[in-house]
């Protein structure tokens, strides 16, 4: 695989992997843009591994857990957001907003949330995960159960009242 | 609704914030090419300004005690225009604890311009006349004579004459890596250590070979392919190993070559150079023929890091096996580098190159 037919193939997917990650498209484009400056610069090594795409993948997601917590990602990402008070006491009010759970995704670890997102949106293995986030299978569901429970305590699902199905 | 697919739903909900992504790729190539571009400078500029300082400094130090100025200008740009002549370098890699034999050979030829630059690795148990001493291995010479003889055996074997050259004590190695964080290497074969190992029920260490034999009981630190990050005490290890590879020697200066490689990288970066400053001394050795330090460092300055290539001396093993001999492409090949024509012979020759 050249560079260019990665890129061509591979782009689009990462920059959306990476806005399901930030929750921001800004801050996903620099993260892409950093991650494949990096990832072009060092290619012939990528190329080698036994897939360049887990290898990128895996470099994007340790760009953006390493990514300064507090700092700038941070102010943007709120910003971005409606002002919110930090916990919400009203759940009936939070039925109503059906973004809560977005705004809680963003509140949630970094490593959680990536987790998340490779479960949920990428559709990957456990194990797949564990390789992404370089962490052990066990890690992985830890990460993806606690943060279900932060969602569950936090958000009301929209449809249904119920909070106590299993994860 | 089930938490999770209340999750799945936020991120498809979502999708409509991602970008197209094709005037990204136009900003990463032309990011990359500036990043690229800086890179190569600060890389050369690390690769000077290490030898700047392995060879200037020391120098520096006795011009101080004569009352001369400390370094001439601010760095080899200043020292006036370069001359591009041919130039021949060799490194020793010795072992700080054994009994000095030279364990690592490498002869470096700089061509003509200054653009390229040759790494020749060549076999410590190539058989050669060390003169004054007969037949011998070749890493002999350094325990008999030092770094001059050792470059007088090369010379007369080669014809090839070096301009400069420097002992490296793979103990003070160590301790450069190990005070820039260990290095990024790529482990290309699965190495054994004859030095490393642990004790199988303990896991205490212990040393996994005795006398050339495999101890019963001591599980042996293993380096399996792939990139991987090495502390000092694991990069000089897996570099110390050849007689577990399957090519040997070649294997082992091959590996050589690439943590020398990452080190460069490494001290690409100021803070790290500023670190391994104070351990200069004790890991290296010049030599310099009476050659002025900072010609020499300016006569560098051109050559880029990126675009020294690797060869190996030809050599034949002996029948039994305890080591090589010369044989008909060394002779073609010492004459190329007399000529600085090595690219030609490495064109014609390929399979010496790595």
């Amino acid at each position: 695989v050249t560079y260019d037919e990665f890129v061509d193939a591979r782009l689009q997917a990462l920059l959306r992997y990476a806005v399901m990650l930030t929750g921001d498209p800004h801050t996903a484009q620099d993260l892409v843009q950093d991650t494949m400056i990096r990832v072009q610069l060092k290619w012939k090594r990528v190329a080698a591994s036994a897939a360049p795409e887990r290898y990128v993948r895996r470099m994007l997601t340790n760009a953006y857990v390493d990514l300064h917590r507090g700092s700038w990602l941070r102010r943007v990402v709120l910003r971005a957001e409606p002002v919110e008070p930090p916990a919400v006491a009203d759940h009936a009010e939070a039925a109503v907003d059906r973004d809560q759970m977005w705004i809680w995704l963003g509140r949630l670890p970094r490593k959680q949330r990536a987790a998340l997102v490779l479960r949920y949106y990428e559709g990957l293995t456990d194990n797949e995960i564990a390789e992404a986030l370089d962490c052990a299978v066990g890690t992985v569901r830890a990460h993806i159960s606690r943060a279900l429970a932060t969602l569950r305590t936090h958000v009301v699902p929209a449809e249904s009242v119920s909070g106590g199905e299993p994860a | 609704m089930m938490i999770d697919e209340a999750v799945r739903e936020a991120f498809a909900r979502h999708a409509d914030l991602v970008p197209d992504a094709s005037p990204l790729k136009h900003v990463i190539d032309s990011r990359t090419k500036v990043v690229r571009a800086r890179r190569r400078k600060i890389r050369s500029v690390a690769a000077v300004f290490t030898l700047v300082v392995l060879l200037v400094v020391p120098m520096a130090v006795v011009q101080k005690f004569r009352g001369e100025p400390l370094i001439p200008g601010t760095g080899p740009a200043n020292v006036g225009p370069a001359a591009t002549n041919p130039m021949n370098l060799l490194i020793l890699g010795v072992d700080g604890r054994a009994p000095q034999a030279a364990d690592a050979i490498l002869m470096i030829h700089v061509e003509q311009g200054h653009k390229r630059a040759w790494a020749v690795s060549v076999s410590r148990d190539l058989s050669v006349n060390v003169p004054g001493h007969e037949i011998q291995h070749i890493n002999s010479a350094y325990r008999l004579g030092g770094y001059d003889l050792t470059a007088k055996t090369l010379a007369k074997l080669t014809g090839v004459t070096f301009d400069a050259g420097v002992v490296v004590n793979f103990d003070g190695i160590q301790k450069i890596v190990s005070a820039v964080g260990g290095v990024d290497m790529c482990v290309d074969e699965r190495t054994v250590s004859m030095h490393i190992g642990y004790d199988k029920q303990t896991n205490k260490p212990k040393p996994p070979y005795r006398d050339g034999k495999p101890v019963p009981g001591v599980r042996p630190a293993v380096y399996e392919v792939g990139c991987q990050h090495f502390a000092g005490w694991q990069a000089l290890d897996y570099v110390r190993q050849g007689d577990t590879l399957p090519g040997g020697q070649q294997d082992r200066n091959r590996h050589l070559r690439q943590l020398l490689g990452a080190l460069v990288e490494k001290l690409g970066d100021p803070v790290n150079l500023a670190k391994v400053l104070p351990l200069l001394s004790s890991a290296l050795d010049a030599h310099l023929n009476g050659a002025s330090m900072a010609d020499l460092a300016a006569e560098l300055h051109d050559v880029d890091t990126s675009n020294v290539h690797g060869l190996r001396l030809p050599d034949w093993p002996t029948k039994d096996k305890s080591g090589t001999v010369a044989q008909p492409d060394t002779a073609s090949f010492s004459k190329a580098m007399r000529d600085d024509k090595l690219g030609e012979w490495a064109d014609a020759h390929p399979d010496y190159g790595n």
